[in-house]
């Protein structure tokens, strides 16, 4: 398996392509932009896109399913039963999405939004915009998850193992243990 | 970027390398680290491996490119990794030693939780990575790109930011005893609880 990564070049949010080992197939997660650094990513690893996983409905999401779907037959999977004018797979705690080797568990974690989930593969998470590295999903406009929303992260995310590496919808990747000792948000959780 | 667990009963580690366990668990330590120097000297393409907690001294990764690889708790000690290019790569809680990183491409790289000390980062590129919790010693940012990238809780000591492009690069209760950081353009940093000396230090973002 293997996480590739294109930036949203309008809202410098992250489209994550993951390809599995054989390289057939593609997922991407939160395609907010099908501008010409994605397209030019999938074309270089020549992966035909099978599945879209949103990990919440948001433009910065979803605006570059229109033309994604013109190219290739995907399915989308989200919390919500339509992303745009799109019927998804809704998918909820525990649902597995399976793929060649690849396997993708999601777990429901509403912070920032109530339809927030993560997306759990082998060694990596992919968080949407419920934290940064470093940081919380909104530090510019200073608006803290509630202690609820915190007990999510907290005991959905966090307790994860050390070598999880986590990818966020903004900002570069982190992994467990390096959150857990430096995010000055979670240091005292 | 999948590494199997390590044979070992209990050890949540992932195989090194090409082997059955990891580097903790490996019976002749010797033996695969030098197999492992040798691959390195041997491919430019360093791809798709796990290399946690293996030493590389006096190692030239010099005009190679790294690829989703993973160097956890890895020490380098006078490494050439200058013209290297580097991509979505973790080198966390690693220790950086007299190490050259000189005219590379770092792209969504993750330094997080390491140790630098004497290490050279002249006209780099460094794009969207993860220098949090960094402990960075007498090392010299210089006409460095260091655009998007993070350095959230890093302690720096002695450490040079001259004339680096700073846009909404990110710095988080850092104290900067140098000042070089004038020289860069860091009004359009993010600059949280930030010092420059005994003065507060402002970015675009406070
Ligand atoms: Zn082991």
């Amino acid at each position: 398996m293997k996480i590739y990564t294109a930036l949203n070049p309008e809202s410098l949010s992250n489209i994550y392509l993951i390809i599995s080992d054989n390289k057939n197939y593609g997922v991407l997660i939160d395609p907010g932009s099908f501008s010409q650094n994605v397209y030019q990513m999938i074309k270089n690893t020549s992966v035909d896109i099978k599945k879209i996983i949103i990990t919440h409905n948001g433009p910065e999401q979803i605006n570059g399913i229109p033309l994604i779907k013109k190219i290739f037959n995907a399915d989308i999977y989200a919390y919500d039963e339509i992303i745009l004018d799109y019927e998804t797979i809704t998918v909820r705690n525990d649902s597995l999405i399976d793929m060649e080797e690849m396997n993708f568990k999601i777990i429901e974690t509403p912070v920032h939004t109530y339809d927030s989930i993560s997306i759990l593969t082998n060694d990596a998470i992919f968080i949407g915009d419920i934290f940064q590295a470093g940081s919380l999903s909104s530090f510019i406009e200073k608006k803290e998850p509630s202690k609820y929303e915190f007990n999510i992260i907290k005991n959905k995310i966090l307790s994860l193992t050390d070598n999880i590496i986590i990818y966020p919808g903004q900002g570069p990747a982190t992994t467990l243990e390096i959150e857990r000792k430096f995010n000055p948000y979670f240091i005292n959780l | 970027m999948v590494f199997l667990k390590c044979r070992q009963k209990d050890c949540t580690n992932k195989t090194v390398f090409k082997e059955n366990y990891c580097f903790i668990h490996t019976k002749n330590k010797e033996k695969l680290t030098n197999e492992i120097h040798d691959y390195i000297k041997k491919n430019k393409i360093i791809k798709n491996l796990n290399f946690a907690f293996v030493p590389f001294d006096n190692i030239d990764f010099s005009k190679k490119e790294i690829i989703f690889s993973r160097f956890y708790k890895c020490s380098f000690k006078n490494a050439n990794f200058s013209k290297t290019s580097l991509y979505s790569s973790f080198f966390d809680f690693t220790d950086l030693e007299n190490s050259d990183f000189s005219s590379s491409s770092i792209r969504f790289v993750v330094f997080g939780g390491a140790n630098l000390n004497n290490t050279n980062f002249s006209e780099v590129n460094v794009f969207s990575s993860n220098f949090i919790g960094a402990q960075i010693e007498n090392t010299k940012f210089k006409d460095a790109d260091l655009s998007y990238s993070r350095f959230i809780g890093a302690k720096i000591k002695n450490t040079t930011f001259y004339n680096c492009n700073l846009k909404k690069a990110y710095f988080q209760n850092m104290n900067f005893d140098d000042l070089s950081i004038k020289t860069s353009n860091y009004q359009e940093a993010i600059l949280k609880d930030c010092c420059n000396g005994d003065t507060k230090i402002k970015g675009y973002i406070e």
